[in-house]
């Protein structure tokens, strides 16, 4: 009884000393087609008084913007790893955390863009696909493109659009593509040489391409 | 009176000098003797006092003479002008010197002399003819010899013999045969001529109906030969055949995912097309000089087909061959050329020359690829051997 009380006296005097600091970063703005990501450094059992030193861990850049502060903005070109050290102005008591932080999607295009396709079923250039340079099906650096392609006579034959928003990859190589079919679902087109016009956008730029595709079989 | 006496203090200073009468006639006749066996023989027969100082005598350089009642004026005179020696008179000397051909002799006014060579033979034996021998050893001939003058006559040098001048035989002027002269019209001249051409195109190509899909035309060559006359001394003609490519190519620029694809996916098409041009061209000069001349020329080149191919290279292992553009090459396209020749004599009736020049083709080419009013530039070079030249 008496053990039983004590431990109970010792467990309740541990109590209101036990909490210790802690930080964890909420991000927001993670998909593709974000072009700022926000970091906000949540802290517990603290204080309330409290400095901020946000860095970033690698690649080994400097702290874009300003510093001390609970909430931060990133626009970068890179991946990476971001640490935020938050130090109780009254206990001295210091806590850290990191997170990853994704590039935005950003700077030039990264496409192959074929101009011959052969639909005839024998499984070789028989679909109009963009990709990247290196025909790796990885991402073209886009998040969202419109597509419309038209004959010779400026008829319409296809037309397609998006907006990738699930991850942060962006448009990868393959997602913008045509199967030589009037709209997609109908016969497949005759030969000869027909027009697309495809526009890419990402963070930094909008381009409009306007070209031949020959069609042959 | 003082004229009177000057005249006697210089005959008496003259005379004091005399030994031998130079003007004196003698008969001689020597053979294959070397310049210091004849001088020995003046002396010692004659008595001409010659002494002479020279880097080296042409040991080879052997004389013969058969000379009938000359003055030893004259023979020393046919002797050295046979040998290259030219001389020119100083103080009391007769120094002599080696004398460059084409160079003209000086020479101090002479005594008239007799030069009826029918008195006169002898052959100079040398190396190999008459500048040759003594150019590379001898350099000055120095004879000095004592004579005497005449009381009354005035002291005057013989007479040089007026050499053959050999200069436009050895050396072939240029084109014409003297720019400065007016000449009428007429056949100055004729000669054969081989040449390269190099032509940078500039031909227009008809758009594609593929945009990506491109023309290019290399560098063209041209073979030629013919025969050309000179008309008078500004005007040159000439005709020939010349082997002429004015191949192209098109380049398909065609991007595929998979290359393995067995439809074939053409990558270039060479079309190779060969004329036979006859280049009839005339050239006026606007600058003509001895070894060298510069004419503006304009012609007219009609051109026959004589040889057409097409190729076709692609992507994957296709091979067919194709035929879009053979059969649109114009059998016969006739051109105008205006250009520049300039012209540069090498000796022996044989020139070097370069023309660069514009041609302009009347119609395409090849209709299919071609606009009209295609065009080339053509730099060519040759050389050209005279057959003839009328001085």
């Amino acid at each position: 009884m008496k053990t039983l009380l004590l431990l109970f006296a010792l467990l309740f005097s541990q109590l209101p000393h036990g909490l210790a600091l802690s930080v964890t970063i909420n991000q927001t703005g993670t998909a593709a087609n974000s072009c700022s990501r926000s970091l906000t450094a949540l802290v517990s059992d603290g204080s309330g008084s409290y400095s901020y030193t946000w860095s970033i861990v690698t690649p080994a850049i400097s702290w874009p913007g300003s510093n001390n502060v609970a909430s931060v903005s990133l626009a970068l070109d890179q991946t990476a790893d971001v640490n935020v050290s938050v130090q109780d102005l009254n206990t001295n008591q210091i806590t850290s955390a990191t997170v990853t932080v994704y590039r935005i999607v950003t700077g030039s295009f990264d496409t192959f863009i074929p101009n011959l396709i052969t639909p005839n079923g024998d499984g070789y250039n028989d679909t109009w696909i963009v990709t990247d340079s290196g025909k790796n099906y990885s991402p073209i650096n886009a998040y969202s493109y419109t597509l419309t392609i038209t004959n010779a006579s400026s008829v319409q034959v296809f037309s397609a659009s998006a907006t990738v928003t699930a991850n942060h990859l962006g448009i990868l190589g393959g997602d913008i593509n045509w199967n030589a079919r009037v709209n997609g679902t109908g016969s497949i087109v005759p030969t000869g040489v027909y027009t697309y016009q495809l526009t890419l956008v990402n963070c930094s730029q909008s381009t409009a391409y306007s070209r031949q595709l020959n069609i042959l079989y | 009176m003082r004229i009177l006496l000057l005249t006697a203090l210089l005959t008496g200073i003259l005379t004091a000098y005399a030994q031998v009468d130079l003007t004196r006639h003698i008969t001689l006749d020597v053979k294959e003797v070397t310049l210091d066996k004849l001088f020995e023989i003046l002396e010692t027969y004659h008595g001409v006092a010659i002494a002479f100082g020279i880097d080296n005598i042409p040991n080879t350089l052997k004389i013969s003479l058969s000379v009938k009642n000359k003055t030893i004026f004259e023979i020393l005179e046919m002797v050295c002008t046979q040998a290259g020696l030219s001389y020119d008179v100083i103080d009391r000397a007769v120094v002599f010197k080696y004398s460059k051909p084409n160079h003209p002799h000086k020479t101090a006014k002479v005594l008239p002399v007799n030069t009826d060579s029918s008195d006169i033979s002898f052959t100079v034996k040398g190396d190999s003819g008459i500048d040759s021998p003594i150019a590379n050893r001898v350099d000055s001939v120095k004879l000095s010899y004592k004579y005497t003058i005449p009381n009354g006559a005035e002291f005057r040098p013989p007479k040089r013999v007026r050499r053959p001048d050999i200069t436009n035989l050895v050396i072939g002027p240029s084109l014409f045969s003297d720019g400065n002269k007016r000449s009428k019209i007429g056949c100055y001249g004729a000669g054969v001529f081989l040449s390269y051409a190099a032509d940078y195109n500039n031909f227009h190509f008809v758009e594609r109906n593929i945009a990506f899909q491109k023309y290019r035309v290399d560098w063209n060559h041209s073979m030629a030969i013919g025969g050309y006359i000179i008309l008078s001394s500004r005007i040159y003609i000439s005709l020939g055949g010349a082997y002429a490519t004015k191949d192209f190519v098109l380049n398909y620029n065609y991007r595929v995912l998979d290359p393995d694809d067995p439809f074939p996916i053409p990558d270039q098409t060479k079309v190779k097309v060969r004329y036979l041009e006859i280049p009839l061209t005339l050239g006026y000069g606007i600058l003509t000089r001895r070894k060298y001349s510069l004419c503006v020329a304009a012609g007219f080149y009609p051109s026959y087909l004589v040889e057409k191919d097409e190729h076709t290279t692609y992507l994957n292992s296709g091979n067919p061959s194709t035929t879009y553009f053979i059969n649109a090459n114009r059998s016969t396209i006739y051109s105008a050329t205006l250009g520049f020749i300039a012209h540069y004599s090498i000796g022996n009736g044989c020139g070097i020359f370069i023309e660069p020049g514009y041609i302009y083709f009347i119609k395409a080419v090849n209709k299919e690829a071609m606009q009209s009013n295609s065009s080339l530039y053509r730099i060519k070079a040759g050389i050209q051997f005279s057959l003839f030249h009328k001085h």
